[in-house]
């Protein structure tokens, strides 16, 4: 339930997680290949869509378990987060993530994918990992994670909102005074 | 079907905004052609209907289906996801001749007085002109095509959600004025002769052949991203742009070619003299529509020009008008007041685990404030309050008249400024036992009151949360008036405000023939109720009409005559920003470096930031406001009137940024109270209740819904205020002279709001 309010909410807010994103990392540790996408693009701090595609022979796997794990390269100790959430708790930063990949969950069903919140920008590491029948594979890298955009960036569509509106109201204003002459 | 195929098929998502704005699309668009249709029935043909909503299934499909979850990893998908934008919706989209069904569907005050005056304003005229030429059109199609193929933009495109937007957006726009002079759409008239459609395809099927053939043939892959990208089903990236380049070529050369072909065979029935369009005209003039169609047409626009009444349901009507219903709000609001005081005295001293910490302060303030929003006062219709007091008056007198010295908002608006002040100082939201004292105050001070003075003077001079409610639902979209002033006219017994042996009359003195808006309205129903020409209804209006509108209101006079009102209204304007600002992580550690600076207390800090905040800041700003406002008009102008007059002005953005914040609230903290109800089952019953978690966490969405509410309420307020300035001059000039000061002071407060809305904040009422 709180994934798919959280979803939507993605959704409604413009974050909405299109496609898997961009390609950050892949491996291929035979006869399998993981690929690792983020989303936005380009990846920033604050909230992230990271999906895994895992391939056995070139043939995508559903019914692996996969689960994520990223660190700040730089340790976050007395640094403040680069990213708070806007109209939302003053609470402390987490450093360490670790969370589970679910196959479906986003929209391309082939990946598995997972919400995460980075609350540094800079370098993380990561560590992707996908069981198969109880064989696991692992991926280590490192994503790029950039500051994050300023609120009123992300929100500028509701804020020119009411100019449009503004604007569309002088606009009929003139029409109307012209229209009289 | 093998899993993986059946979950690539499953690849749709759903997507919030343009599902809602295609169904607005659609709606509006069947509500006109349904009317047009009775017009124009060989025009407006069911086929028409159908082109038009396949358009938007399929404007949905390319942007939520699997051809949307795989463009980053096929190029081919990607490539029949642009062959929707370009070549089929597009033309299916102007098939359906959507300018009159949709300015049809749209509500007809719109159109009059928006819509109607921009599209005959020569300026849009000749915009449209010059966008619909055929020359803007296919240079703007085969510019856009060529652009966003090249290398760099298209992974530009692929590499930012943003961009990859303004592509699609590029792709769709161009594609719709490339289409428009082929398909024509009624009531448009082509610019040039209908054979010129011909060359004008085949030289943008060159084009895109060009192109097609050149992504086929090409030894390399031009777009990197397809070349990291992990390959699928076997194919390489080069087949993948082969493909591509194929698609592109032969169903898009298609899409040029069959309109050519139907263009040819046009030109070729012209010169014979026979134009389809004359053939089925005459076809259907020879058979005449049936009469009752006019008159369908007739009762329709009749029954379009009635205001929307709530009374009007059956069932609705039924159920407000009994008396049992009222009756039962209040008696369910009552036995949770008694809950919540039984808790706040002998439940944990821990707000969220107690529901004096989380109902009264999370739940029914949000509730009551998206409730004034979006119908009117339902708070006080609900009052367990005034039910107490109904029930004390069996016993007490209630024969005394209230003062005449306190016959007005001042006392409430020093209830109000006490109880901001208290909230901050004792947090009033962290304390369970304090809440339950107001609680239990609260009934006292309305049974003591009403009990003893006749009328509703607690509601009307005393109670705070009914002055909260009254001036926010000034913007509420319903109010309880008559139906027809002709009725009232002929109406000799007043029974809605002298009552009569069954009913009782508006306690609040609220004659209605005479009132306006919902200030001073508890939404009680009394006058509903014992109108014996049933002609009071909940009727439908414009939010904020009456903020405006200069006329003496019953029992409440002029606003401009109102400076009581005025500063109530202020108060809960700044109030509003105020309140929120105090919960802001900025404005807590400001507060903190100052306490520490000047060793302030906890107590003296509040205090003063709250008399800035609601008195000095306010007064001055309201002051500036004034007088430049008074130099643009007349000198002899009463300051006391334009100062009352302008300040109710604010009021929309007050109330919305007051729903804004308890919005906030209420979605982070909505299901707080199951962990209560788990602590009151155990502590109770000895019952476990596995409820699972409790704390919702961050929504991303919330920020825009806040941002949106406010935009709402700027809008109103600079809207109230221009027609407020509209009655103090007559030149333009002068109205935007008198209006700027306060246009000024509501989009800093509006920024203030949005500055808000972005900061983080304090969980209140949450284990967090």
């Amino acid at each position: 339930m709180k994934r798919l309010l959280l979803i939507l909410s993605l959704g409604l807010c413009g974050h909405a997680f299109a496609d898997g994103g961009i390609v950050q990392l892949q491996r291929d540790i035979p006869p399998y290949r993981l690929t690792l996408f983020s989303e936005p693009s380009p990846l920033r701090a604050g909230p992230a869509d990271l999906s895994v595609l895992v391939q056995k022979n070139g043939d995508p796997v559903l019914n692996a378990e996969v689960t994520l794990h990223l660190t700040p390269e730089e340790s976050a100790a007395n640094r403040p987060p680069d990213w708070k959430p806007a109209c939302c708790a003053m609470g402390e930063a987490c450093e360490e993530i670790t969370l589970p990949a679910i196959q479906g969950s986003g929209p391309n069903k082939l990946l598995y994918s997972a919400l995460a919140t980075l609350p540094y920008s800079g370098n993380w590491k990561v560590i992707v990992t996908a069981r198969e029948n109880g064989n696991p594979v692992s991926m280590n890298g490192r994503i790029l994670v950039q500051k994050p955009a300023a609120s009123w960036i992300i929100y500028l569509p509701y804020l020119l909102l009411p100019i449009a509106i503004a604007v569309f109201f002088v606009l009929v204003q003139l029409a109307k005074k012209k229209t009289v002459h | 079907m093998n899993s993986v195929a059946e979950a690539a098929l499953g690849s749709w998502t759903f997507q919030p905004w343009p599902a809602f704005g295609l169904l607005v699309a659609a709606i509006l668009y069947l509500r006109g052609w349904r009317r047009l249709r009775l017009l124009l029935p060989q025009r407006f043909t069911t086929l028409r209907a159908v082109s038009f909503l396949l358009s938007l299934v399929l404007i949905y499909t390319a942007m939520a289906s699997p051809l949307d979850a795989f463009a980053n990893l096929l190029l081919q998908v990607h490539m029949i996801q642009h062959l929707l934008f370009m070549m089929i919706i597009p033309p299916l989209l102007w098939m359906g001749i959507p300018f009159l069904p949709m300015l049809c569907g749209l509500p007809r005050s719109f159109v009059r007085e928006a819509v109607g005056p921009l599209l005959i304003w020569p300026p849009i005229k000749k915009l449209g002109h010059t966008l619909t030429h055929p020359i803007t059109c296919w240079t703007y199609f085969v510019l856009m095509n060529v652009f966003w193929h090249l290398p760099s933009l298209y992974e530009l495109a692929l590499h930012s959600t943003a961009w990859h937007q303004v592509e699609h957006l590029c792709f769709l726009s161009s594609a719709l004025l490339f289409w428009w002079p082929i398909i024509q759409p009624w009531p448009s008239r082509p610019i040039w002769p209908r054979w010129t459609m011909i060359p004008y395809l085949l030289l943008a099927d060159i084009q895109n052949t060009a192109l097609g053939a050149f992504l086929s043939f090409c030894d390399h892959v031009l777009y990197p991203t397809y070349e990291a990208a992990p390959r699928l089903w076997g194919s390489t990236a080069i087949q993948d742009q082969a493909a591509a380049g194929a698609i592109m070529w032969v169903p898009g050369s298609l899409a040029f070619l069959i309109p050519i072909g139907i263009v040819a065979m046009q030109v070729n029935a012209n010169k014979r003299g026979v134009r389809p369009s004359e053939f089925f005209a005459a076809k259907t003039q020879s058979k005449p529509q049936p009469p009752a169609t006019s008159d369908d047409i007739l009762n329709d626009l009749v029954r379009k020009n009635e205001s929307f009444d709530l009374l009007k349901f059956p069932l609705l009507n039924s159920l407000i008008r009994s008396n049992l219903f009222r009756r039962t709000l209040q008696t369910v609001l009552l036995l949770l007041a008694i809950l919540i005081v039984a808790d706040g005295f002998f439940g944990p001293k821990v707000a969220p685990l107690n529901l004096a910490g989380v109902l009264p302060w999370t739940h029914w303030r949000g509730i009551s404030v998206i409730a004034l929003l979006a119908v009117g006062n339902l708070f006080c219709m609900a009052c367990p309050f005034t039910f107490a007091r109904d029930l004390a008056r069996k016993i007490l007198p209630a024969n005394r008249t209230w003062p005449r010295a306190l016959r007005s908002k001042w006392f409430a608006a020093v209830l109000i400024a006490l109880y901001l002040w208290t909230y901050e100082v004792f947090g009033l939201w962290n304390s369970p036992w304090l809440t339950a004292w107001i609680i239990i105050g609260y009934f006292t001070v309305a049974i003591l009151i009403d009990g003893f003075f006749k009328g509703a003077s607690f509601c009307k001079y005393v109670c705070p949360i009914g002055q909260f409610n009254f001036v926010q639902s000034l913007i509420s979209p319903f109010e309880v008036k008559v139906r027809s002033l002709d009725t009232c006219a002929t109406c000799k017994t007043h029974d809605c405000i002298q009552g009569n042996a069954v009913q009782r009359g508006c306690e609040l003195k609220l004659y209605q023939p005479r009132k306006s808006g919902n200030m001073d309205c508890t939404f009680c129903l009394d006058c509903i109720k014992a109108c014996p020409h049933d002609n009071i209804g909940i009727i439908a209006g414009a939010p904020a009409r009456d903020l405006f509108e200069e006329h003496r209101r019953s029992s409440v006079g002029r606003y401009a005559n109102r400076v009581d009102l005025a500063c109530l209204a202020a108060l809960l304007v700044f109030g509003a920003f105020a309140n929120a600002a105090g919960m802001v992580a900025a404005v807590v550690e400001w507060q903190t470096r100052i306490q520490e600076k000047f060793g302030l207390s906890h107590t003296s800090m509040v205090t003063l930031f709250l008399l800035a905040t609601l008195l000095v800041i306010p007064a001055a700003l309201l002051s500036v406001s004034t007088v430049i406002s008074r130099i643009a008009t007349l000198p002899n102008t009463d300051r006391k009137a334009l100062f009352s007059d302008f300040v109710m002005g604010l009021i929309p953005l007050g109330a919305t940024m007051w729903t804004a914040h308890f919005l906030f609230h209420l979605a982070t903290g909505f299901v707080t109270p199951l962990a209560v109800f788990q602590r009151i089952a155990t502590d109770l019953f000895g019952i476990s209740i596995a409820i699972g978690q409790t704390g919702m966490g961050n929504f991303p969405a919330l920020p825009a819904a806040e941002i949106l509410l406010l935009d709402f309420g700027l809008l109103l307020s600079l809207y109230v205020l221009w027609r407020t300035a509209r009655r103090y001059a007559a030149s333009s000039q002068k109205q935007i002279l008198i209006c700027t000061p306060w246009a000024i002071l509501a989009i800093a407060l509006f920024l203030v709001g949005v500055w808000i809305v972005f900061q983080p904040m304090e969980m209140r009422g949450m284990l967090m």
